[in-house]
C-alpha cells in the first residue's frame, strides 16, 4: 500500500504532476517578471494542457501512427520512472546501489525520442530539429554525465540517497564543486532544450522542430514530458550538489528541498531572460571545447582528492 | 548528406509579412535560395492614378505599416512642388518631428524583432515597451498610433501648444534613457554579437553595386543619408550625427540603427526648441498644373522616391514609388549564399524587410 | 546657394560631355522639380550615356527606373502611345536620363551589366509595361503571378483612368 502511494502520490505520479504544472508557472513568471511583463495566472499551465487535450489530433500523412504516439509515450513513461529513483526530501519511493547510472540513462530517452520525433516526419522543419536535437545531445551530454559523476566519485556511491547523506557529513557538493555544479546547470539547460539552448525548436529557425507536426493529445503528453522532465532534473541536482546540510537539520525537510528547487529553477529562468540563442556550431564548440574539458578537469581533480 | 528543400514563407514565424524563400540546404548550410514577391501586392501605383491628390494622400499612407509619415511627405513635396507650394516653416518642423518619430519606432521595431529572431526574448519586450514611449507620443499629436494622416497637400492638419510640446520633451528624455540603455545592451551583451557578428556581411563594393540605401548601406561604410545630403529643410538647420560603421554584418547595422534612433531624439528635441511660430498649412488648389516631380525622403529604412506626373486635373497621371526595401530585396541571395540554417533568420531580420513597402 | 549651383553643374557636365562624345545626337534638356535635371535622349545612346555618369562623373547611385506611358505629342500620330523611362540617379542631386520608347514592341538594352541594382526595377517595369530588356539576366515577372498572362497592367492605364473620367 505505501509502495503505491509513493509511487502514484507523494513524490511519485501526482506530486510530479503537480510539481511540473507549478514549475512550468513559476519558470513562466518569473521570465514575464523579468521582461516587465506581467504574465499568466497560476493555473495556466493546467488550462494549457487540458486545452491542448481536448484538441484536434491532427495525423500527419506518412508517419507511422504508432511511432507517433508511442515517442511522446515513451519519454513521458522513462522520466516517471527516472523520478521514481530521485528522492524529495529524502523519500524516494525506489532506491539501490548505482541508481544515479538508471537515471542518467532514463533521462537521455527522451532526447533520443525527441530526435525519433523529427526523423519519422516527413516535414523539413522537422527533420531539421532532429537532427539539431541530435548534436545538442552529443554536445551537452558528456560534460552533463561526466559533472553529474564527480559527486558519486567523491561520495564514493553511485546511490542517490548515499551521495545526499555524504553531504550531510561534509558539506554542499556545490560548494566544494562549484565547477561541476555550473556544469551540470548548463548540461540540464541543453538536455531540457529550454532558452538559450533551444537551439531544436528554434521559432524563427525551424518553425517548432521535431514537434512541429504534432498537436492535440500527442502534443499535450509531450508538453507534460518535458516540464516534468524539468522537474526530475532540478529535484536531481539539488540531491547530487545541495543535499542535506549540517546547518538546516533542524528544519524540516520538505520546505527546505523546495526552497532548493526553486533556487536553481530560477537560475534556469534567470538564463532563459538574460541571453540570446546559440547556433549549433557554436554550442557543439562550446560543449566540446569548454564544457567537456573542464568536466574532465573536475573528474580528475575529484579523483586526485577523493581518491 | 542529402539536400532538403526548406520553405521560409509565406506564412513562417520568421516573418510577419508575406514573402516566400525556398533554401535549399545541404545539413545545415544553405546552398540556394530563390525569393517569390508580390503576395502583398496591392497595386497601389494604378489605384493612384483613380484618385484625386487628396484621396492619395491616405491611400499611400498604407504602402507602408510603419513609415507611413514619410510616404505622404514625401508624396506631398512631390504635388507641392508642382503646385509651387511654399510652406510655412512651421509646417515642415511638424513635418520632420513626425518622421523622427517614425524613425524612433521603426528603428525599436526592429530591434526588438532581430532580439526575437534569436532567441532574445528579453530585449524583445524591453524595446517594444520603450517603442510604447514614441506611439503615445505620435498618438498624443496626431490621433493614430501607427498611421497619423498628418500630412495635408500644403502643409500639416496638426499644430501643438507649449503645454504640449513640454509634454513631449518630458516623454523625449525618458525616452532617451532607455534607447541609451539599450544601445548599450547591444555593444556589450555577447550572446547577441555572436549570433550577428560577421552574418549577412555586405562589403561597400556590394552596397554600391546593388544601389543599397539607407542603414544597410550606412552599416558597410557608405555614408549616405538624405536628410543631410539633400539639405532638406529643416534638416539643414539642425545639428545630429549620421552613424557609420564598416564591418558591413547585421551586427554593424544594428549598431547603426540604435545609434540613429538615439540621434533621432536629438533632433526631435531640436525640432521642437526651434518650432517656428505661424500657420501649419497654405491653401493647395485642387486642380495641380501639368508638369513633373521626382522627391526623394530618407525613410527609416532609406530612400524613398516618388515620381509625380501631373496632366492638369485633380488625378495624378502617374505616381511611381519606390521603397527602400526593394533594394535590400536584391542583395538578399548573395547574403543568404553559404549561411548556417540558423542565421537565415539573422540575414532576414537583418535588412529590416518591409513586404508590403516592397511590393505595394 | 553656392553649394546649389555647383551641384546644378554636375548635371550641365553631364550633358557637356555627352555633346563631346556624341555630337551628331541632339540631347534635350530640362529641370524638373524638386533639383532635377532631366537629359532626354534616344534609346540607343542609354549605356554610353550611364558609362559616363559612372566614370566620368563618378555617379553610380540609380534610385529607381520609372516607366509612364505618354501619348507622343509630337505629332507623331502613327506610333501613338510612347512609353518612357526615366532613369534616376541621385549623387547630392538629382540626375534623370529619359529614354521614349514606341509602344509598340518596346526594347531598351538593360542595365544590370553596369549596375546589378537595377535587375528588380527592370523586372517590374518588364511584368508592368510589357518592356523588354535585353540582355537582362533573369526577365521574370517580379509581383505578378506566375500564370499571369493578361496583359500588362500598368501598359495603358494613364488613357483608360483618364477616360473613365472623361479628363481631356
Amino acid at each position: 500500500m505505501m509502495a503505491l502511494y509513493r509511487l502514484l502520490v507523494f513524490p511519485g505520479f501526482g506530486f510530479l504532476f503537480v510539481c511540473a504544472m507549478l514549475f512550468d508557472w513559476i519558470d513562466r513568471r518569473v521570465i514575464a517578471r523579468t521582461q516587465e511583463r506581467v504574465g499568466p495566472p497560476w493555473y495556466q499551465p493546467l488550462a494549457d494542457f487540458i486545452k491542448l487535450l481536448a484538441k484536434e489530433d491532427v495525423r500527419t500523412e506518412g508517419v507511422h501512427e504508432v511511432a507517433a504516439a508511442g515517442l511522446p509515450i515513451v519519454s513521458l513513461a522513462s522520466v516517471l520512472t527516472a523520478a521514481l529513483y530521485v528522492p524529495v526530501g529524502g523519500v524516494a519511493a525506489a532506491s539501490y546501489e548505482g541508481d544515479l547510472i538508471v537515471v542518467l540513462f532514463l533521462l537521455s530517452v527522451p532526447a533520443l525520442a525527441y530526435f525519433l520525433a523529427g526523423w519519422i516526419s516527413p516535414g523539413v522543419y522537422s527533420v531539421i530539429g532532429g537532427h539539431r536535437s541530435l548534436l545538442q545531445y552529443f554536445s551537452y551530454e558528456v560534460p552533463f554525465m561526466m559533472a553529474l559523476a564527480s559527486p558519486a566519485v567523491l561520495a564514493g556511491s553511485w546511490r542517490i540517497m548515499s551521495i545526499v547523506a555524504y553531504q550531510g557529513q561534509a558539506t554542499w557538493l556545490a560548494l566544494i564543486q562549484p565547477l561541476g555544479f555550473l556544469l551540470a546547470i548548463v548540461g540540464l539547460i541543453g538536455k531540457l532544450k529550454r532558452d538559450p539552448l533551444d537551439i531544436p525548436k528554434a521559432k524563427s529557425e525551424v518553425v517548432g522542430g521535431p514537434l512541429t507536426e504534432y498537436s492535440g493529445r500527442k502534443m499535450a503528453i509531450w508538453h507534460l514530458a518535458m516540464d516534468m522532465q524539468t522537474v526530475v532534473g532540478i529535484f536531481l541536482l539539488v540531491n547530487l550538489f545541495l543535499g542535506e546540510s549540517r546547518f538546516l537539520e533542524a528544519l524540516p525537510a520538505f520546505p527546505v528541498f523546495g526552497a532548493k528547487a526553486l533556487a536553481i529553477l530560477l537560475l534556469l529562468s534567470m538564463a532563459s531572460a538574460l541571453y540570446a540563442r546559440l547556433r549549433i556550431d557554436q554550442l557543439a564548440n562550446l560543449g566540446w571545447r569548454v564544457l567537456a574539458p573542464l568536466a574532465l578537469l573536475q573528474v580528475m581533480a575529484t579523483l586526485w582528492v577523493g581518491g | 548528406m542529402s539536400k532538403l528543400v526548406v520553405p521560409i514563407g509565406p506564412q513562417h514565424p520568421l516573418l510577419k509579412e508575406p514573402l516566400s524563400f525556398r533554401l535549399t540546404v545541404e545539413g545545415e548550410r544553405v546552398t540556394e535560395s530563390a525569393m517569390r514577391l508580390g503576395y502583398v501586392h496591392r497595386g497601389i501605383e494604378r489605384l493612384c492614378q483613380t484618385r484625386t491628390y487628396v484621396q492619395n494622400i491616405h491611400l499611400l499612407e498604407r504602402v507602408c505599416g510603419i513609415c507611413s509619415h514619410v510616404h505622404t511627405t514625401t508624396y506631398c513635396r512631390a504635388v507641392e512642388a508642382l503646385a509651387g507650394l511654399e510652406l510655412p516653416p512651421r509646417a515642415l518642423h511638424l513635418r520632420a518631428l513626425l518622421c523622427e518619430l517614425e524613425r524612433i519606432h521603426s528603428h525599436m521595431l526592429w530591434l526588438g524583432v532581430l532580439a526575437r529572431n534569436v532567441g532574445f526574448d528579453t530585449i524583445f519586450m524591453y524595446a517594444w515597451r520603450d517603442r510604447e514611449i514614441v506611439l503615445d507620443i505620435m498618438e498624443d499629436l496626431s490621433g493614430g498610433r501607427v498611421s497619423h494622416a498628418v500630412n495635408v497637400i500644403g502643409g500639416v492638419r496638426i499644430d501643438l501648444d507649449d503645454a504640449h510640446r513640454d509634454t513631449i520633451l518630458q516623454q523625449l528624455d525618458l525616452l532617451e534613457d532607455q534607447v541609451e540603455w539599450l544601445l548599450g545592451v547591444v555593444e556589450h551583451e555577447r550572446t547577441l554579437q555572436a549570433r550577428t557578428r560577421g552574418i549577412g556581411v555586405l562589403t561597400l563594393a556590394d552596397v554600391r553595386r546593388y544601389c543599397v540605401v539607407g542603414p544597410v548601406a550606412r552599416a558597410s561604410g557608405l555614408d549616405i543619408d538624405l536628410r543631410r545630403d539633400d539639405r532638406q529643410a529643416p534638416y539643414d538647420q539642425m545639428h545630429y550625427e549620421v552613424p557609420v560603421h564598416d564591418a558591413g554584418d547585421v551586427w554593424a547595422r544594428t549598431l547603426v540603427r540604435v545609434k540613429e534612433a538615439v540621434e533621432s531624439v536629438h533632433l526631435c528635441r531640436q525640432i521642437l526648441d526651434t518650432l517656428p511660430a505661424g500657420a501649419v498649412s497654405v491653401r493647395a488648389p485642387r486642380r495641380i498644373p501639368a508638369g513633373e516631380a521626382v522627391t526623394r525622403s530618407e525613410a527609416p529604412r532609406g530612400e524613398v522616391i516618388y515620381y509625380v506626373r501631373s496632366n492638369g486635373s485633380d488625378h495624378p497621371a502617374r505616381v511611381k514609388i519606390r521603397t527602400p526595401t526593394l533594394t535590400s530585396l536584391i542583395t538578399l541571395p548573395d547574403q543568404l549564399r553559404d549561411v548556417a540554417m540558423a542565421d537565415v533568420s539573422v540575414v532576414l531580420s537583418g535588412v529590416d524587410l518591409c513586404i508590403a513597402c516592397a511590393d505595394r | 546657394m553656392g553649394e546649389v549651383e555647383h551641384q546644378a553643374a554636375l548635371g550641365k557636365a553631364l550633358v557637356q560631355g555627352l555633346r563631346v562624345k556624341f555630337p551628331d545626337v541632339s540631347f534635350r534638356e530640362q529641370t524638373m522639380p524638386v533639383d532635377e535635371t532631366v537629359v532626354i535622349m534616344p534609346a540607343s545612346l542609354l549605356i554610353p550615356a550611364v558609362k559616363v555618369l559612372m566614370d566620368d562623373l563618378g555617379i553610380w547611385h540609380l534610385s529607381t527606373i520609372t516607366a509612364d506611358v505618354a501619348v507622343d505629342s509630337g505629332g507623331k500620330a502613327e506610333t501613338g502611345e510612347l512609353i518612357r523611362l526615366l532613369y534616376h540617379f541621385w549623387c547630392g542631386e538629382g540626375v534623370t536620363l529619359c529614354v521614349e520608347l514606341p509602344g509598340l514592341s518596346p526594347e531598351v538594352t538593360t542595365l544590370t551589366g553596369l549596375i546589378p541594382g537595377a535587375a528588380y526595377y527592370e523586372r517590374e517595369i518588364y511584368e508592368m509595361f510589357g518592356v523588354t530588356f535585353d540582355g537582362h539576366p533573369d526577365l521574370r515577372p517580379l509581383f505578378l503571378p506566375d500564370d499571369w498572362n493578361e496583359e500588362p497592367p500598368m501598359r495603358d492605364s494613364t488613357a483608360k483612368a483618364a477616360a473613365a473620367r472623361g479628363d481631356p
